[in-house]
């Protein structure tokens, strides 16, 4: 098709082909030319597909009071976005939600750090413990009653190499003490 | 393809780009000249998609004001208005699944009752005014991806190819959306509307 036009003839013969989206650009150019001068042809279009009589649809236009307050408002938006630009001066795209995300875990990592922090001690070591809270008896033997009498959960516990003594302090702190069976 | 975007020869098109240019270089006036000759189309196809004279033209003006903040990056004029439609249409369904999700689709009286705003006297202009309200009517219970691809390719003459990027699938899933929307528009004009096309028929 070299011509510009085509004529109403050839329009009739692509019609199924334009309805199947199979002309090439420039046929589609031209069929669609055709179709908004010519009336008979736009009849058989509509006959073969009645959705189509949409596509006239295009052809409005708006009175131009219509438009009446159309371009203040755009400057208006154009001017807030360059104020917010002023003020919040961020990249754009992607660097732009990168540079929030990065804020974002920063003010993040800040709160939880604050909120846990005063929360968090580092667990005291048994013989520390042993030093603060009770003087540990020098003669064990034969005094497991006298123990008893002083720490109520106190355990005894023989193995053949070693003995095992497991109570609680006053405030709830667990004390195991493991000696060789041979020292008193 | 669609006169009101494509500009009726390479004329217009050379202007366009020349408006482009000189907006690049920060002159309002020609962005001005630029918004003159691109609303036009950037309206009608957010008000096919919506069917709301105000949201659409809000959504017009939305594309405009992005426009501004990218200009700088249009080499050619064929991007600058597949990135428009794209733009459009991208807020259009983003819109219509707003409303779907917020189930405040459009009532049919209400969307009759826009349809009438601003009377005009010609005979023609009220010959759109009907044929639009009895599209907004059906083409409210499409799918918006139908309904964009109805409105993109059988209203504003786009092709499939370049309808795929705008919606950013395939051309088959294009040409799916397609058939779709066509057939359930076909069955809506044969069921309620059979008398309509014959008499615009007798008549044109």
């Amino acid at each position: 098709m070299a011509e510009d036009k085509i004529d109403c003839k050839y329009f009739q013969s692509k019609i199924q082909d334009f309805l199947a989206d199979e002309l090439s650009p420039e046929e589609r150019i031209k069929f669609l030319k055709h179709k908004e001068v010519c009336q008979k042809c736009f009849k058989l279009l509509v006959d073969a597909e009645p959705s189509q009589i949409f596509s006239r649809l295009r052809e409005q236009r708006m009175p131009s009071t219509f438009w009446q307050g159309f371009l203040p408002a755009i400057k208006e938006g154009v001017e807030r976005e360059g104020v917010i630009k002023r003020w919040l001066p961020l990249p754009t795209g992607f660097r732009r939600l990168a540079v929030l995300a990065a804020g974002f875990l920063l003010i993040f990592s800040i709160f939880l750090w604050l909120y846990f922090a005063p929360k968090f001690k580092p667990a005291q070591r048994p013989q520390e413990l042993a030093k603060l809270s009770i003087e540990v008896p020098a003669k064990m033997k034969g005094k497991m009653a006298n123990l008893r009498a002083k720490y109520p959960t106190i355990e005894l516990l023989e193995n053949r190499g070693a003995r095992l003594y497991n109570f609680l302090l006053k405030d709830d702190v667990e004390v195991v003490m493991i000696f060789d069976k041979n020292i008193d | 393809m669609d006169s009101r975007f494509k500009g009726k020869d390479r004329d217009s098109q050379k202007e366009i780009w020349h408006l482009i240019h000189q907006s690049q270089r920060g002159d309002e006036e020609a962005f001005e000249k630029l918004i003159r000759l691109r609303r036009e189309p950037i309206y009608w196809l957010a008000f096919q998609m919506l069917a709301d004279e105000d949201e659409a033209k809000e959504i017009a003006q939305l594309a405009f004001i992005k426009l501004w903040k990218v200009l700088k990056k249009f080499k050619e004029v064929e991007s600058f208005d597949s990135w428009l439609r794209r733009l459009v249409t991208n807020l259009c369904l983003d819109e219509l699944r707003k409303r779907k999700k917020e189930r405040k689709a459009i009532s049919l009286n209400m969307v009759a009752e826009i349809s009438s705003l601003k009377e005009p006297a010609a005979e023609e202009v009220l010959y759109f005014k009907e044929l639009q309200r009895i599209f907004n009517q059906i083409a409210n219970k499409l799918a918006p991806k139908q309904r964009a691809a109805f409105v993109l390719i059988d209203i504003n003459g786009l092709s499939t190819a370049e309808v795929s990027k705008i919606m950013s699938c395939s051309s088959s899933t294009v040409r799916s959306h397609l058939m779709l929307a066509r057939r359930f528009l076909r069955q809506q004009i044969e069921n309620h509307y059979p008398e309509y096309v014959k008499d615009i028929k007798r008549e044109k």
